[in-house]
């Protein structure tokens, strides 16, 4: 679980990149995140997962607060930043051994999920090798698999889906419905409104800062009393601001 | 040309835009860094005054005889030799293994284009070297020998012109490195194996040229030069670079004809080497720098010992110091300016010993000093110095936070306490430090009979000098860290968080270690006070770091 409240954040004088937020992003359920560039997407989770101090405002993870305890909380989720390129210089093992001393995974635990993840990602025979010489979507895999090693309760992604081809790109998917379907949290950001209106159970729809909507597809449907695609909702929505 | 000037320009906006931290500041940070720099200007000056003191000096004796020509023609060899070495880290950085390469190669331009605006960069960086040697020597000269206008104009444009033969050097030196390494799968392994056989190369090259120019005289010829006077052995002292023994003709007798003769000379010597430069630069350099940025790679299955050996569970600090390692290891950048400089120092302290004729016989004397317990307590306190100084140059420490990157904010949302990550790169860097000192130390004692008790003393002290600079150095990192880098060389070479440490560092050092050899304590005293200093020191910067230190590190926004 996630709680916002009342968070707002501006990086200069002129104006806010993210204008008084308030959402709680349940348990048992995957949210998406949507809203044109520069939004405000990125910023909010960036102060989720304490890259960024928010100005104002509190942000809990499973009940912990990220400013008070940024250890305890910090232990709770794993993160999926926008852009993979880290740590070129070690090699795809050395990068999930890394992540699973940082959060404390036992060896033999560790032994059997790279094993699992790389299986499923088809990474197995890159592991030897530096992350320098993978391409963009393998990158994109060593970290979503530096995350799910140490299997964290909330899991929180920025644009996961950029760059992966459409078997992993469907994987990943199935294993968020399945981390949801066992009760825990997932909270994406993505741009591809077929992924939220398919895999979400809801969406956040934000712009200049502000949340514009919270809520199921459907709902939406609903309240504007309309059968267009979430596509037609979405730029209707964001235009009119 | 104009494609040239175009992108010399850039490059200069490039790299000196942001020496420090990140673009807009408020007036307070401004206000702190005008302050820094008078505080580095303030702290240079000593140096600038003792060379010129040194010059003034040198010059009394060998007016003497009439061979005061002879101060130029050290100053220059100095000037030339730190460009040549340093030129050797600082092109192989900038002309290959920057991030705008990458960028460089798609656009339309020649390799010289390219290869000139970078030279010219190189050129400009260069004389921020030469105003602490070179520019010294060249203004006492000009007021004892009172040349006079002519002398200013040669002195100018010698100053302009002089780093070009040693960069050349070192530039064709290294692209035939990287132009015969950039071959097979490994040539990441390769280019490295590669850089240090050509530092070899350049040191044994010059070693010999040296013997060669100062054996090749007869001991009558020598005496007969000597007594003629009139800088008659100017223009035989020269080693590796003839056109510096030309510019000094030309400085000791500003007015005359021989003076313009032999400044042409020296204009015709640097212009053919940067034809020559130029030209090779046409065959060898896109050769030698595509492809820099590849990594070897397997792509096979991890068998299952290889894959047992990597994931297994270790502490995560102990983990993350090894990480740290790695990076400096493997990232090309970072292991020339790190690593390889930790352990270059004591080939540099050789070299001029090596070079002379009689090196072998300063280098008995030398030795007999280092095995007389009657100088142990001197010998301590130069140990000292030295592990201050090699740990305080390879800025490892000072740099740990900037080389992070764009990449900080993994340190921030990974659940590991701001404590444990300083005291995780502290660590890394204390640990490669004493590598290079301690090797040092026992190769001392293997070559030089050093005996056993103060071998262990140096180990010793050195681990609190070690510390210390390491202390000190992340903490000023943290203040500031420079994180606005496109490429590794900027995170290093281009970051004034390693000046301001590395003079921090040696200032302090020398407040502590100046009484010790003022009031030539024997070895015991002087281990205790250094031993009871530095914990005391030590101990005060490891709870700054973990209480402002922390702060620092949380306030850092990504
Ligand atoms: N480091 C920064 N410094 C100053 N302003 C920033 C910074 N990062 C983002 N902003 C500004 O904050 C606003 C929100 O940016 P953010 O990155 O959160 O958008 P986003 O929704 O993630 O966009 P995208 O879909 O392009 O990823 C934008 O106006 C952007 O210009
Ligand atoms: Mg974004």
């Amino acid at each position: 679980m996630i709680e916002i409240n009342n968070v707002s954040k501006s990086y200069n004088t002129k104006g806010k990149a993210v204008d008084s937020l308030n959402i709680t992003i349940p348990n048992g359920e995957i949210i998406g995140f949507l809203g044109p560039n520069g939004a405000g997407k990125t910023t909010t989770i960036k102060m989720i997962t304490g890259i960024l101090s928010a100005d104002e405002g509190s942000i809990k993870i499973n009940g912990i607060d990220i400013n008070e305890k940024p250890l305890e909380a910090k232990k709770q989720f794993g993160f999926v930043p926008d852009n993979p390129d880290m740590f070129l210089r070690l090699k795809g093992i050395e990068y999930l051994n890394f992540m699973a001393d940082i959060y404390n995974v036992s060896g033999e635990l560790r032994k059997q999920r790279i094993d699992e993840l790389s299986g499923r990602f088809e990474m197995t025979d890159v592991l030897g090798d530096q992350i320098s010489s993978y391409s963009h979507g393998m990158r994109q895999k060593i970290v979503i698999m530096g995350v799910l090693v140490h299997s964290p309760s909330v899991w929180i992604l920025d644009e996961p889906m950029t760059g992966l081809d459409p078997k992993s790109s469907f994987l990943l998917k199935e294993m968020m419905r399945e981390h949801a379907n066992s009760g825990k949290t997932v909270f994406f950001s993505t741009h591809v409104l077929e992924v939220a209106e398919k895999v979400c159970d809801r969406i956040a729809i934000i712009n200049k800062g502000k949340i514009l909507y919270y809520g199921t597809v459907h709902e939406m449907r609903n309240n504007l009393k309309t059968d267009e695609s979430l596509e037609k909702m979405f730029l209707e929505m964001t235009e009119n601001e | 040309m104009s494609n040239y000037i175009r992108l010399t320009k850039i490059l200069l906006k490039n790299g000196f835009g942001n020496a420090f931290g990140k673009g807009q500041k408020s007036n307070k940070k401004k206000l702190g860094q005008a302050l820094l720099y008078l505080f580095v200007f303030i702290s240079i000056l000593p140096l600038f005054f003792m060379v010129m003191g040194m010059t003034n000096t040198i010059y009394d004796a060998l007016s003497m005889i009439r061979q005061e020509g002879l101060v130029l023609v050290l100053g220059f060899w100095i000037t030339a030799m730190a460009i040549f070495f340093f030129g050797i880290f600082y092109v192989i950085n900038v002309f290959y293994f920057s991030g705008d390469i990458e960028n460089l190669l798609p656009l339309p331009l020649r390799p010289s284009q390219i290869l000139g605006a970078k030279f010219t960069v190189t050129l400009i960086y260069e004389y921020i070297t030469e105003l602490f040697i070179l520019l010294p020597v060249l203004i006492s000269f000009g007021i004892k020998s009172s040349g006079g206008i002519p002398y200013i104009i040669y002195a100018i444009i010698v100053f302009i012109t002089l780093p070009i033969v040693p960069i050349v050097y070192a530039a064709i030196l290294n692209m035939i490195i990287m132009r015969f390494t950039n071959i097979g799968k490994r040539r990441d392994l390769f280019r490295m194996i590669g850089g240090i056989i050509g530092m070899v190369i350049a040191i044994g090259f010059n070693v010999i040229i040296q013997r060669f120019v100062n054996n090749n005289m007869s001991p009558e010829q020598l005496q007969k030069m000597l007594v003629e006077g009139n800088n008659s052995l100017v223009s035989i002292s020269n080693s590796i670079f003839p056109s510096n023994g030309f510019a000094a003709i030309a400085l000791t007798s500003p007015g005359e004809v021989r003076a313009l003769v032999n400044f042409g000379f020296y204009a015709a010597f640097t212009i053919v080497l940067i034809v020559i430069f130029l030209t090779l630069g046409e065959l060898l350099y896109f050769k030698g720098v595509i492809g820099v940025s590849e990594t070897s790679s397997k792509r096979r299955r991890l068998s299952s010992k290889e894959y047992e050996k990597n994931v297994i569970q270790t502490p995560i600090i102990k983990s993350y110091i090894i990480k740290e390692i790695k990076l400096l290891f493997r990232t090309p950048i970072y292991f020339m300016n790190c690593i390889l400089m930790n352990f270059l120092w004591p080939i540099f302290f050789v070299i001029p010993l090596a070079a002379n004729p009689s090196g072998f016989g300063a280098f008995q004397e030398i030795f007999a000093v280092l095995s007389n317990d009657k100088y142990a307590g001197i010998i301590l306190v130069v140990s000292f110095g030295i592990s201050i100084f090699v740990s305080a140059t390879n800025s490892i420490a000072a740099t740990s936070i900037s080389r992070e990157g764009q990449n900080i904010y993994f340190n921030k949302y990974i659940p590991l306490s701001y404590k444990d990550q300083i005291m995780a790169k502290v660590l890394s860097g204390v640990i490669v430090s004493l590598v290079g000192t301690i090797s040092m130390f026992l190769i001392a004692g293997i070559v030089a009979k050093m005996p056993v008790y103060l071998i262990l003393l140096s180990i010793t002290a050195s681990i609190m000098a070690v510390l210390f600079t390491s202390f000190i150095g992340i903490f000023i990192d943290l203040r500031a860290p420079k994180l606005d880098w496109d490429n590794e060389q900027k995170a290093v070479k281009q970051n004034f968080n390693s000046v301001i440490s590395m003079m921090a560092c040696i200032f302090i050092a020398a407040l502590t270690i100046v009484p010790l050899v003022v009031f030539k304590l024997s070895v015991m005293p002087v281990f205790a006070i250094i031993i009871s200093a530095y914990l005391l020191i030590n101990f005060m910067l490891y709870k700054l770091l973990m209480n402002v230190g922390v702060k620092l590190f949380a306030r850092i926004e990504a």
